[in-house]
């Protein structure tokens, strides 16, 4: 009898243990360099909720990041790798490479939102098949059309200022793309190299005369010291246009680009079909989506006028 | 077992009812999502229909200026980012101007058509066209043409054409809203099987297609993996389109797939609890009983060895534990019988065998053995005595001695019998028993064999023909009477013969010394002429010397006389006379030394006396004497004796030894031209003194070694050798120096005489 009780007791937990499902809890570590990307992490949070990621309860976030100071980054980097991830989001460019080179051995996939040009920085191989254990959302196709909005909203502006980072490849490239379409007309880029945050504030008090407006370029650099520029260029009465939504909200007169927010809900449905267990090689890099937004009280503040039927077309920002 | 099949049947019809109700359950649900989907897309692309119909109804949109018409395009676009492009043409397809979500507007210098055969077709159907699925050269994008042509609102003529990219990307974001289960796929694809929507990009922008998109139900997706799908076909325009709903089959049907397993687990539970249950029973019912039978059998047939299983405490076990009881005790007894009755097989074997041996032993002895009872009746008789009395065993055995024996002798055997019985003791007697072959003696020794009690039960005889020894003793007694005369002749005649022998041993001694004194003799004349030679010399250089010393001196006193003598001739005759006597001194110095020699020699061997001598100086007397013999030959001696010993002792003997053996090497050790060389040595050893003397000859054949010091014995007697040589050395060595001598010696390897002798 000692023997027919045995072995219905092992039936037993035989069937309790193919029957058992225990739930996984994922680990996504989060990998900031500027404090403007960061509204990324708020849609990508947001984005997975919707999937029926829950954080604390089946997903875990481990963030850490060093804003501006990218040679704080490899620590930073090191202090979220130890945690087991499932998972990294990288908020910029250099976040984004400096994950890749920490994933070289273990290959935890890495969802970059956003990185302005993956593939002149060498994130992925392509945009297509971006290869290896990364993939994620980039901008940057529209800045001519940026200022093709631009010259419709200031019709009358001909001298643009164009402060960037020569190191960084991103605004050289828009540079040479937006040099090709103002080619036959008027209108004129006076660019101005910055490398620090010294440069900026000494570039801002020499300003060039005579200028119409500020294109505020996809540079990490220029575009996390927007405040800068603001504070010069307001009480000159010079508008300033950015690559994003964030830049509007703080004060910027003008943008057609993307949110950031929504960029990092784009990247959310990248970041759910990993963790069901896709391989980043497998998703292709995918673009945000654009939207043309005006500040209102920036547009009082400056005292310009824009045509009304450009204003009616555009999402405002109070 | 038979009672489980209808259990594991009715299982599987209700296990094949929930795998279709549940196959029926999945495929609706897909359905349903598939069809909500195609409705969701379709009222996307409705709705940008109508935003575009609406833009042309709400304005006399052709009348409108090129600026307004251009804002109203990038307000489209910028709406929800459902455009990628907008174009506007005249009725021939020529593009007016363009808006861009991406790149701004530049205007180009040639005539562009944005899509001439959507356009004519769209001409030509006055509806509004659809064009194929094609991709953003930039960003891989799906994108779609859709051509609407602008009416005239009265004349409904032509007059151009909306040309619009439409992206499907927002369609991704409608199948990112369906809810899904686990490892469900949703996905649109064109009519040629190409995804162009999927919740993986990847699969669009790696244009991926499908080949079984028309069959619902079970099926193999593009991993190769079994499928439930279903399939809703929806038009775009002119276009079919199909949302695909896909779920892994084993998702799909896990509840039934749950059942099924859950029924396997329960049904192999039931029948392991059942095997078990009947393996129980066997083992203890069934199988105790059959082998309880079986035992029983076996040991019916007589195997003893069979034992029941005993496998508890229940009822069976306790029966079988009785059962084996009885059989051991059965097999016990058996066992015992057995071994009883082989016991006494082998003792009555023994009995037989004692009895056939003892029927041998007394069959084959050579006398007379019977056993008889108290009354005279023979128990047991041997071969002799059937041969005695001529009558076989058989006849005898059991029957009274009166049947074979008659009168004195019958008497005298019922008397001992009698006597035996009464005392109880031996008696040993000599009977004389007249046969047909004579009268023979017998050596009888009659014995009474008691029983337990001390009772005479038999009486034993055994009896020794003692005739034949009974003759040789007569025959010895005479012989006896004849041997002591023939004794005492033969004693008389031994006697006789003695005499003889002993003077004829007298004789020969005789004779041998005479033999040694001639050869000494013979030696000393050899020894005579040898030395008379050797003074010759000397004595005639030494006259020859004075002979011309006296010229020299007649000469001289010739010239003196005449006065004619000159300084120069006298100092000639000084120097020439003074040559010629140190020549004639020396000459006869030698001459005196050699008779010195000879004289010692000589006298030694002659007179036999002793006295103390120089064993080295004196060897080398003896050398020099031999000289004359030597010459002859081209044998050289070496004297290695130490110069230092010198002996008491008889050196006539001495010599006599040295001169015989050097003597014999020169005549039997060597050819006469050969080069020969014999040492002499001499060592001490404590009291001893140790003589070798070699040569390096011919040596002594191995069969003549034993008798070299046996008197006459020589192996040259043709050449005059008496064979006494080595005898007298032998004699001369232990009667005068009470030593011993031995030799050494292989053919052409010389000879080793080696002689010890004490030193006193």
């Amino acid at each position: 009898m000692k023997r027919v009780l045995m072995i219905t007791v092992v039936l037993v937990v035989a069937v309790f243990v193919l029957f058992n499902d225990t739930k996984k809890i994922y680990k996504v570590g989060v990998l900031s360099h500027a404090k403007v990307a960061d509204l990324s992490f708020e849609g990508f949070k947001d984005g997975l909720k919707g999937f029926g990621f829950i954080e604390n309860e089946n997903i875990i976030y481990y963030y850490d990041g060093a804003t501006g100071h990218v040679n704080k980054l490899p620590q930073a980097s090191k202090k979220i790798m130890s945690k087991e991830l499932d998972l990294i989001l990288t908020l910029t460019t250099p976040a984004g490479l400096q994950a890749q080179k920490d994933t070289l051995t273990n290959k935890i996939p890495i969802i970059f939102a956003p990185a302005s040009n993956p593939l002149g920085s060498g994130l992925v191989k392509s945009i297509n098949e971006p290869g290896d254990n990364i993939t994620g959302v980039t901008f940057g196709l529209q800045e001519v059309k940026r200022l093709e909005w631009l010259l419709k909203a200031l019709p009358n502006a001909k001298r643009i200022y164009y402060p960037y980072n020569d190191k960084d490849k991103s605004p050289s490239i828009t540079l040479m793309q937006l040099q090709e379409y103002i080619k036959h007309t008027d209108v004129k880029i006076i660019t101005e190299v910055v490398k620090t945050k010294d440069e900026i504030i000494n570039s801002l008090s020499n300003l060039p005369k005579n200028i119409d407006a500020v294109f505020i370029p996809t540079d990490a650099l220029v575009s996390s010291n927007l405040k800068l520029y603001l504070k010069t260029c307001d009480p000159l009465k010079i508008p300033i246009t950015v690559p994003h939504k964030g830049g509007v909200v703080q004060g910027a007169f003008m943008s057609y680009g993307f949110s950031t927010y929504e960029l990092g809900m784009q990247a959310s449905r990248m970041a759910k079909e990993i963790l069901n267990g896709e391989v980043p090689s497998n998703i292709p890099v995918e673009n945000s989506e654009f939207k043309l937004r005006f500040n209102a009280k920036s547009l009082e503040k400056l005292d310009i006028e824009v045509p009304q039927n450009i204003l009616v077309q555009a999402n405002m920002v109070y | 077992m038979a009672s489980i099949l209808p259990l594991f049947v009715f299982s599987s019809v209700l296990l094949y009812k929930e795998y279709r109700v549940q196959k029926q359950q999945t495929l609706l649900l897909q359905q349903e999502k598939a069809i909500r989907t195609s409705q969701q897309i379709e009222n996307y692309f409705f709705n940008l229909q109508k935003d575009i119909k609406f833009l042309f109804s709400i304005t006399p949109f052709l009348f409108t200026d090129i600026e307004k018409q251009r804002n109203y395009f990038s307000k489209l676009i910028l709406k929800q980012n459902q455009f990628d492009r907008l174009s506007l043409t005249n009725e021939k397809g020529e593009e007016i101007f363009y808006s861009d979500r991406l790149s701004p507007y530049i205007k180009s210098k040639t005539i562009k058509y944005p899509n001439l055969t959507l356009t004519n077709s769209a001409l030509k159907n006055k509806k509004i066209s659809y064009g194929e699925i094609y991709f953003h050269e930039k960003n891989f994008e799906p994108l779609i043409d859709v051509v609407f042509p602008i009416q005239e609102l009265k004349s409904q003529k032509i007059k151009g054409f909306l040309v619009a990219k439409i992206r499907f990307k927002n369609v991704w974001d409608i199948l990112s809203s369906i809810t899904l289960q686990e490892t469900e796929e949703i996905f649109v694809i064109d009519s040629k099987g190409l995804i162009i929507a999927h919740k993986n990009p990847s699969m669009v922008i790696k244009k991926e297609k499908i080949s079984n998109f028309k069959q619902n139900g079970f099926t193999q997706n593009l991993n190769q993996e079994y499928i439930l799908q279903s399939i809703n076909n929806f038009k775009l325009g002119n276009r079919m389109f199909s949302v695909i709903v896909q779920q892994n089959i084993k998702e799909a049907l896990s509840l039934s797939l749950n059942t099924f397993i859950l029924a396997i687990v329960l049904m192999i539970s039931l029948l392991v609890f059942i095997i078990i249950v009947i393996r129980y029973i066997n083992s203890s019912i069934i199988k105790p009983i059959t082998e309880l039978s079986d035992v029983a059998i076996s040991i019916s047939k007589g195997d003893f060895e069979q034992k029941a299983l005993v496998y508890g405490t229940d009822e069976l076990s306790v029966l079988a534990k009785t059962f084996n009881k009885m059989t051991s005790k059965i097999d016990k007894i058996l066992h015992n019988l057995k071994h009883e009755i082989q016991l006494k097989t082998k003792i009555q074997n023994n009995l037989e065998l004692s009895e056939k041996r003892l029927q041998e032993i007394l069959d084959n002895a050579e006398a007379i053995i019977y056993l008889k009872d108290i009354n005279g009746n023979y128990l047991i008789v041997n071969k002799e005595f059937s041969k005695l009395l001529k009558t076989q065993k058989e006849d005898i055995v059991n029957k009274h001695c009166s049947n074979f024996f008659s009168g004195e002798n019958l008497d005298r055997i019922l008397n001992m019998d009698k006597r035996i019985i009464e005392t109880k003791k031996n008696i040993s007697s000599e009977d004389s028993l007249v046969t047909e072959d004579g009268e023979k003696i017998f050596l009888s020794n009659r014995f009474p064999i008691f029983d337990k009690t001390g009772k005479v039960i038999n009486i034993a005889g055994v009896s020794t023909n003692i005739t034949h020894i009974k003759n040789i003793q007569k025959q010895l007694e005479d012989f006896n009477k004849n041997l002591e005369k023939k004794v005492e002749d033969k004693t008389n005649s031994l006697k006789i013969s003695n005499q003889e022998l002993e003077k004829t041993i007298q004789e020969l001694k005789k004779t041998q010394e005479q033999l040694i004194f001639s050869e000494k003799m013979a030696s000393l004349g050899s020894l005579v002429a040898g030395v008379s030679h050797e003074i010759n010399t000397p004595l005639g250089i030494a006259l020859t010397g004075i002979s011309y010393f006296d010229d020299i001196n007649k000469n001289l006193k010739k010239l003196y006389e005449s006065d004619t003598l000159s300084q120069n001739e006298f100092e000639e005759y000084l120097s020439t006379s003074s040559s010629i006597s140190s020549q004639v001194l020396s000459n006869i110095t030698r001459a005196a030394n050699l008779i010195k020699a000879f004289k010692e020699v000589s006298t030694d061997q002659t007179t036999e006396e002793k006295r103390e001598f120089n064993l080295k100086e004196y060897t080398d007397d003896l050398i020099l004497s031999l000289d004359n013999q030597l010459k002859k030959t081209k044998v050289k001696i070496k004297n290695n004796i130490p110069s230092r010993i010198s002996i008491n002792s008889f050196p006539g003997f001495y010599g006599q030894i040295i001169t015989n053996l050097i003597l014999n090497s020169l005549i039997h050790a060597y050819e006469k031209d050969d080069e020969g060389l014999i040492s002499i040595s001499l060592r001490e050893e404590q009291e001893l003194l140790i003589f070798n003397y070699k040569d390096n000859g011919k040596g002594i054949k191995e069969k003549d070694l034993p008798h070299i010091f046996e008197p006459f014995f020589t192996t040259n007697r043709g050449l005059g050798g008496t064979g006494l040589g080595l005898n007298i050395i032998y004699n001369i060595i232990r009667k005068h120096f009470n030593g011993k001598i031995t030799c050494i010696s292989k053919p052409n390897q010389g000879v080793n005489f080696e002689i010890t002798f004490p030193k006193d």
